[in-house]
């Protein structure tokens, strides 16, 4: 089944966050629809930082060929926040597509996009809508699904979260709409949002607090991608591998 | 001393040394070969010649650090001599720069510049341009000064100002980079003889580097002028892309209408002349030397 078809399907479709091919391999192995190829869990792996915009997009795509190499496992691909303006994102969506992506997540950062809350900021939503407008005229495929990621809810609250999506969906400027950045704040209002509109949501588990509390895929949400929770697992697990070759001296 | 040592004190010896630095920008690490065995002393990597050799794309930001550094590791591999890497706008912020500083200190560049465009940015003879605030810049000049591991890294600030707001906040542009920490400067894209002359009356006692295109917005000079200026530094950075485009598309053009390359043949090397330019002798030498040799146990 297509991408798309599995998206138009399922009441609510969960894409876990991935890094390279293991951890593809990982998800595709556990039944899931599809993996998210991410910057955050890719930046952790691959440079040992947290920020996701320190990954250039021509290293994103190499990592993804990485991944295609196996096989046809849909993975959708964080393309940020077109790594510059609309001329970049039309090539570096062309290029993600090409290297094999099923989908491509454009947010509306500012270039660099950050991964820490704080250091969030945000572009005109004209000119979001061009870098969408761009990213799909680049696309060879029409199975090859947009994802427009809203990160500014901090900024434009609620009722501009809700007028920015009714935009992208009137004008099927989309195939899906996520929303992401919410902070434990405001994680109620984007809830409550999602009965009257559909959308999904994108998570980092690392840095969102809410997941704690929260039975985030039970609260009508079109998506949830879940990032960080892979890159995370991992290196407790290395941490732990790793502690068995010490001897008690040096420990 | 390992290479990468070696070379950004090479860099630093010329620059400082009084003579011209005279630099070609090469689009990869064959054309960095050709350049060091017939006489050039140090290589420039450069986003023009990148863009087009690697992506055929014009310069318009298309190249990314990944591409960039990519093909920098390539050329300093491939040769002998100090390579200085053009780092554009630092592709992001001061954490971007951060890392690139890191990714080409590590690999063995002998330093680079950072350029005040707004990404994505543009070649800096092509119209259109616009440039960050001074402070911005002056963050970015920081950013690179502190993540340098060796102080013999050196660091170039470039300023794209004059096309936006003039020569003057160009020049002024390029002091409170100096006072930043910039060790080299450049100024892009003067118009005028008498542009050029001000830009290098105006740092007497810091390297400054002219940059020579064809038929690009500054006046084409020959290396004596240029140094008689004041200028420390000369970058060719086009005429290696704009020659092979030239003799490829000339020969090519042949192929197609005479089906063979024999009416060609005075313009190329011979196969035996490019084996032993490219280091075949040297490479057989090499795997001659490491030949398994047999064992009595």
């Amino acid at each position: 089944m297509q991408l798309k078809e599995t998206f138009a399907q399922a009441s609510m479709t969960t894409v876990v966050g991935t890094m390279d091919a293991q951890s593809t391999d990982t998800v595709e192995q556990s039944g899931y629809p599809a993996a998210y190829l991410n910057g955050y869990d890719v930046v952790r792996a691959e440079l040992g930082a947290t920020n996701e915009g320190l990954i250039s997009p021509s290293e994103l795509s190499a990592e993804l060929r990485h991944v295609k190499e196996r096989g046809h496992f849909p993975v959708v691909v964080d393309a940020q926040s077109g790594f510059g303006n609309q001329l970049t994102t039309y090539f570096v969506a062309q290029d993600l597509e090409r290297s094999g992506a099923a989908g491509v997540v454009l947010n509306d950062q500012i270039f660099p996009a950050h991964t820490a809350q704080d250091e969030v900021t945000m572009i005109e939503f004209s000119d979001f809508v061009a870098k969408l407008k761009a990213a799909k005229a680049s696309f060879e495929d029409p199975e090859t699904m947009l994802f427009a990621e809203l990160d500014g809810v901090q900024f434009y609250q609620a009722d501009g979260l809700r007028k920015r999506l009714q935009y992208l969906q009137e004008n099927q400027l989309a195939d899906c709409v996520l929303v992401g950045h919410v902070s434990q704040d405001q994680f109620a209002a984007v809830a409550d949002l999602a009965h009257s509109a559909s959308f999904g949501l994108v998570v980092n588990t690392v840095r969102d607090t809410f997941t704690a509390d929260q039975d985030v895929a039970s609260q009508g949400f079109k998506a949830v991608f879940y990032t960080g929770a892979l890159s995370e697992a991992r290196q407790a697990a290395e941490k732990r591998a790793v502690q068995q070759f010490l001897t008690k001296a040096e420990v | 001393m390992t290479k990468a040592a070696r070379m950004r004190q090479a860099f630093k010896q010329m620059c400082f040394s009084g003579d011209l630095v005279n630099m070609v920008v090469a689009p990869d690490a064959l054309s960095a070969k050709i350049a060091e065995r017939t006489g050039f002393k140090a290589i420039f990597q450069a986003g023009y010649a990148t863009s087009a050799g690697k992506l055929a794309q014009p310069d318009r930001g298309i190249a990314d650090f990944g591409l960039m550094s990519e093909t920098a590791r390539e050329i300093v591999n491939a040769v002998d001599i100090p390579v200085f890497v053009d780092a554009d706008t630092g592709y992001g912020d001061e954490q971007n720069i951060d890392r690139l500083v890191h990714v080409y200190e590590n690999m063995g560049a002998a330093g680079l510049f950072i350029e005040d465009q707004t990404w994505p940015k543009r070649c800096g003879h092509m119209d259109g341009k616009t440039v960050i605030s001074e402070d911005a810049m002056v963050s970015k000049i920081h950013a690179a000064v502190n993540a340098r591991q060796h102080d013999d890294f050196l660091i170039m600030s470039r300023t794209d100002a004059y096309a936006v707001t003039g020569l003057d906040d160009a020049i002024e542009r390029t002091r409170q980079y100096h006072k930043a920490g910039a060790d080299l400067v450049f100024v892009e894209a003067p118009k005028t003889k008498a542009d050029l002359q001000k830009v290098a009356d105006s740092f007497p006692d810091v390297p400054v580097m002219a940059n020579m295109i064809e038929n690009g917005k500054t006046p084409l000079l020959s290396n004596e002028e240029i140094h008689e200026m004041g200028f420390s530094i000369a970058v060719h950075p086009n005429v290696l892309i704009y020659t092979s485009t030239y003799a490829t598309e000339k020969l090519l053009k042949d192929m197609v209408e005479l089906g063979t390359t024999k009416l060609q043949l005075d313009h190329m090397v011979t196969f035996p002349q490019f084996n032993h330019f490219i280091g075949l002798d040297d490479i057989n030498a090499l795997e001659q030397k490491f030949a398994t040799a047999p064992i009595k146990l």
